[in-house]
């Protein structure tokens, strides 16, 4: 079987594709490693709502373009309304969860405002886009990113400018989250131990959703809105059912988030597929291995 | 046993102020809701162990959240090793269990690790546990038999087994103030005994103070210094010996007639009376020693 994969890569159209190549590695491997994180505090919600937050950003850049006149456009203002608002977002929604967790259970607050700030973004998103479209159109003479590549993301849109500043900004935040290791996880398997022993939670949970908004900021290029929270989600659920160790979950989450990305990129351009998805569902089938296989790794590791 | 400190004056600060101290605290939740606590003055020295008893409501969580720091006072003073309680605890002075075990199920992670991180948070980047810590870590381990299953996962630890670990935890810290929130829910007479001993090993080795919070007699009596009795305010602040029916009849006087106030006279009046009583012997043993290595303190 030849594979068409190699020859797009290095036939003469291949450079199209590398950026995208290059950024969703380097998401992936970053997402992989805080995905254990977002498995133990139940944070895949916040996921979610981060990246809706950022579709609702994205409505807002076509709003700035258009009230400026054409004046303000392009990937710099997009980076920096995207990364904005997924961190208010994130932030926002660490406040909420702070209050779910100090035990106010009261109906309407905690996971119920998660969900009304990602239905809440995509409506805007949704609404803006379609409000903005078309003078924006008239106004850069660019049309805007289609509603398609926003949803599911768009490998071939990614610039090497892109590339290069997903690979830096994935180093910075590997390079925290390793920094901070121990109290970020201590923070994750047990909030209340670590505030006794000093730790000051709040600061450490205000750090990860800072990272994750991030991460989410970066994946949604790559994987658009609505599967930019899947990359958090499905490696780390997938490793913590094939180690005890917290090492080796980490790793095996990183591992099996390059080995999703390549299955699915490789299938998706076999298959001529959207890329995006197809990572996602790569993501999900070995997830499903996973579940399936844990017996067997764990009498392994436990012998 | 001594703590390693940059700043000599501070160590002996914490020498010399007690690890908890509390005077005239009132506190209430909401305006409009009567005083959760009122008027309360405690105070625990160094090794010694009070206990602190009370019904449901009684204001037990409130006391254990205003020594934590998590609550300030809204008259009166609470201090830890002479400072205000949210400092104290991030200078790791607070060793502190909860009521609640730490939601661990299925955390992919071993008790050993578990605990070297826990003891390690405040590390970054390539800076390892120090080898007193490490120290200190497998004594807290060997002493609540933690060090049986270290190499088990967390999450799959029954209670018991998850209790002995977050117990090893605290006293690794060596802290000033040991702070337990119903230590004993749920642990068997035998259990109990043998967690008697364990206190007062911690105090001989740590000289910390610590302060038990319960609503079960059972876990109180046995090798506490004094008990306090707490429903809203101070009922009485005695030595185990003094605690008799007719003051544990008005801690308990506001739940009436109901079921847990009946079920904790009577399970004092057992532990007053050891001699009579089926397995009285453990816990007269774990309640001998303490007082005995008082006297002579």
């Amino acid at each position: 079987m030849s594979l068409n994969t190699l020859d797009y890569l290095f036939g003469p159209s291949g450079w199209l594709y590398w950026p995208g190549v290059v950024a969703a590695m380097a998401v992936a491997l970053t997402a992989g490693l805080l995905s254990p994180l977002v498995v133990h505090r139940k944070l895949s919600f916040v996921g979610q709502g981060v990246s809706h937050a950022g579709f609702a950003g994205l409505g807002l850049v076509l709003l700035v373009t258009w009230l400026s006149g054409g004046a303000m456009h392009g990937p710099g203002l997009t980076a920096v309304v995207l990364l904005v608002t997924s961190l208010a977002a994130g932030a926002l929604m660490a406040r909420l969860s702070q209050h779910t967790t100090r035990g106010s259970r009261q109906a309407g607050g905690g996971d119920t405002a998660i969900g009304v700030v990602m239905v809440a973004g995509m409506a805007i998103g949704f609404v803006l886009t379609r409000l903005a479209a078309e003078p924006v159109t008239r106004l850069t003479g660019q049309r805007p990113p289609d509603l398609e590549s926003v949803l599911f993301g768009s490998v071939v849109a990614v610039s090497w400018l892109d590339a290069w500043v997903t690979v830096v900004v994935c180093t910075l935040v590997a390079t925290v989250t390793w920094w901070y290791r121990r109290r970020i996880v201590l923070w994750a398997v047990d909030e209340e131990g670590a505030r006794a022993l000093g730790v000051r939670t709040s600061h450490v949970q205000l750090l990860v959703m800072l990272l994750l908004s991030v991460v989410v900021v970066l994946a949604v290029r790559v994987a658009g809105v609505v599967l930019a929270a899947a990359v958090l989600v499905l490696p780390g659920a997938a490793a913590v059912r094939l180690s005890h160790r917290y090492a080796a979950v980490v790793i095996t989450s990183v591992a099996l988030s390059a080995i999703a990305v390549i299955v699915g990129g490789v299938s998706a351009f076999e298959l001529d597929l959207p890329p995006g998805p197809m990572i996602v569902l790569a993501g999900v089938l070995v997830w499903m291995l996973a579940c399936i296989q844990p017996r067997l790794v764990k009498q392994q590791v436990a012998s | 046993m001594d703590r390693p400190s940059a700043q000599p004056a501070i160590s002996t600060d914490v020498d010399a102020a007690p690890p908890l101290l509390i005077e005239g605290v009132r506190f209430r939740y909401q305006s409009d809701q009567p005083d959760a606590v009122r008027d309360v003055s405690l105070r625990v020295e160094h090794r010694s162990i009070v206990g602190v008893l009370g019904p449901n409501g009684g204001g037990k969580s409130t006391l254990v959240r205003l020594a934590l720091g998590d609550l300030e006072p809204m008259s009166g003073v609470v201090r830890v090793a002479g400072m205000p309680p949210s400092t104290a605890r991030r200078k790791g002075l607070i060793g502190y269990v909860s009521q609640e075990r730490p939601p661990v199920a299925g955390v992919p992670m071993s008790v050993r690790d578990f605990l070297s991180y826990s003891l390690g948070a405040h590390l970054t980047g390539f800076r390892r546990l120090q080898s007193d810590a490490r120290d200190r870590l497998a004594w807290a381990m060997d002493v609540t038999g933690a060090s049986a299953f270290d190499h088990r996962p967390i999450g799959a630890l029954s209670g018991g087994q998850l209790q002995r670990v977050v117990l090893a935890r605290a006293i690794a810290m060596e802290p000033c103030l040991l702070l337990l929130d119903e230590p004993t829910v749920g642990v068997d007479m035998q259990g109990q005994a043998a967690f008697a001993e364990l206190l007062e090993t911690v105090r001989q080795r740590t000289g910390c103070g610590l302060l038990l919070v319960s609503h079960d007699l059972r876990a109180m009596v046995a090798g506490c210094d004094q008990i306090a009795c707490l429903n809203q305010t101070l009922h009485a602040h005695v030595a185990p010996d003094g605690l008799t029916p007719s003051v544990l009849a008005e801690v308990f006087a506001h739940e009436g007639e109901g079921a847990v106030g009946a079920v904790h006279v009577e399970a004092h009046l057992a532990a007053d009376c050891t001699h009579e009583h089926d397995a009285p012997s453990s816990r007269d043993a774990a309640g001998r020693v303490p007082k005995d290595g008082r006297d002579g303190a």
